[in-house]
């Protein structure tokens, strides 16, 4: 039983201190939808909890300098860092791999992009 | 046992407990505590990918006073997204040790510790005005007995909260556990979410609490 509860205290304290970084690194507070080069369009998004898979997917990349999501709007702005781009393929494929679904992808120059229904 | 109590004990004082979904984000990490009349649960897992999590769970059936420890994959089979709402259906499968929960006060034989395993199946739907759920669980816990407990919960939010605002939800959960000494019960519960954290407060027909937890790392 020590063993376990060792297991599970290191467990939460190794986690924690990635999140702390992960959030003095990347921008989160609605000051992205500003200075966002993307807004998508999203499916699926109920709670919280849908925004924190989508901000820790998104945010994990090189490229992206902060997210922050509406859940009024359904929308998620994500911000760039300079020179970086994300093609509209892998876009949809960060949100499925969190778990929701793309319905349309508009770019700062107001270029949109809408995936076909399956 | 003092090692359980405590454990348990400073779940209930330093965080509420939960029910969310077992299956997050790729690389996720989630906490869940569970506490009611019949057991306190501790549930760690880890999100391999869009569909799976594994985790480490803690069981303590307070009824058949014994404790299940061992691993649990769960198993996200089918979400339906759509522009407001969201449905998910999950399996899970568990199996460990089941060890007698023997206090030295207690005037009894240890009945020693056995194998176990757990099925278990959910559905839920929800928009952010209104939840549903239902779950079914088989539980074998070899010489401690079978377990099986039915489920279900309904909930409307009085406000629609939006990103990083606390979100509250009312719901009504009713119990079939056809092996418990009360067969069906009901509960009502308050849930309130804010960011990464769940916690669900609420008590039974017989007046017993329930607190749940849920953090998302």
């Amino acid at each position: 039983m020590k063993i376990l509860i060792s297991f599970i205290t290191a467990l939460m304290f190794t986690a924690m201190p990635v999140n702390s970084y992960a959030k003095t690194k990347k921008l989160k507070g609605p000051e992205v939808v500003e200075i966002a080069d993307i807004s998508i369009s999203l499916s699926g998004l109920v709670c919280d909890f849908c925004s924190i898979a989508l901000n820790k997917t998104f945010r994990k990349k090189d490229e992206v300098k902060g997210t922050y999501i509406d859940l009024d709007t359904k929308v998620m702005s994500v911000a760039l860092i300079p020179e970086a781009a994300l093609s509209n393929e892998e876009v949809m494929e960060l949100v499925k791999k969190a778990g929701y679904s793309t319905l349309k992808i508009t770019r700062k120059d107001g270029t949109e992009f809408s995936p076909p229904k399956t | 046992m003092r090692i359980i109590a405590i454990f348990f004990t400073g779940i209930f004082l330093v965080s509420p407990l939960a029910h969310a979904r077992p299956v997050s984000y790729p690389g996720g990490w989630t906490l869940i505590l569970t506490n009611d009349v019949i057991q306190n649960s501790a549930l760690a897992h880890y999100t391999l990918d869009t569909q799976h999590s594994l985790g480490l769970r803690i069981r303590h059936d307070r009824e058949g006073d014994f404790i299940f420890t061992g691993a649990q994959l769960n198993r996200l089979v089918k979400r339906w997204n759509t522009a407001d709402s969201q449905a998910n259906l999950y399996a899970r499968i568990g199996v460990g040790a089941v060890s007698d929960n023997l206090d030295t006060s207690e005037m009894r034989e240890d009945r020693g510790t056995d194998i176990g395993f757990f099925l278990d199946t959910s559905a839920d739907w929800e928009t952010r005005r209104y939840f549903t759920s239902a779950t079914a669980q088989y539980w074998n816990n070899g010489r401690f007995g079978e377990i099986s407990n039915f489920q279900g919960r309904l909930g409307v939010a009085p406000y629609i909260a939006n990103t990083g605002s606390i979100h509250t939800w009312l719901m009504v959960e009713g119990r079939y556990r056809p092996q418990n000494r009360n067969e069906v019960s009901a509960a009502i519960l308050l849930r309130f979410f804010k960011g990464p954290a769940l916690f669900e407060i609420g008590v039974d027909d017989a007046g017993e609490p329930l607190l749940n937890y849920t953090h998302r790392f």
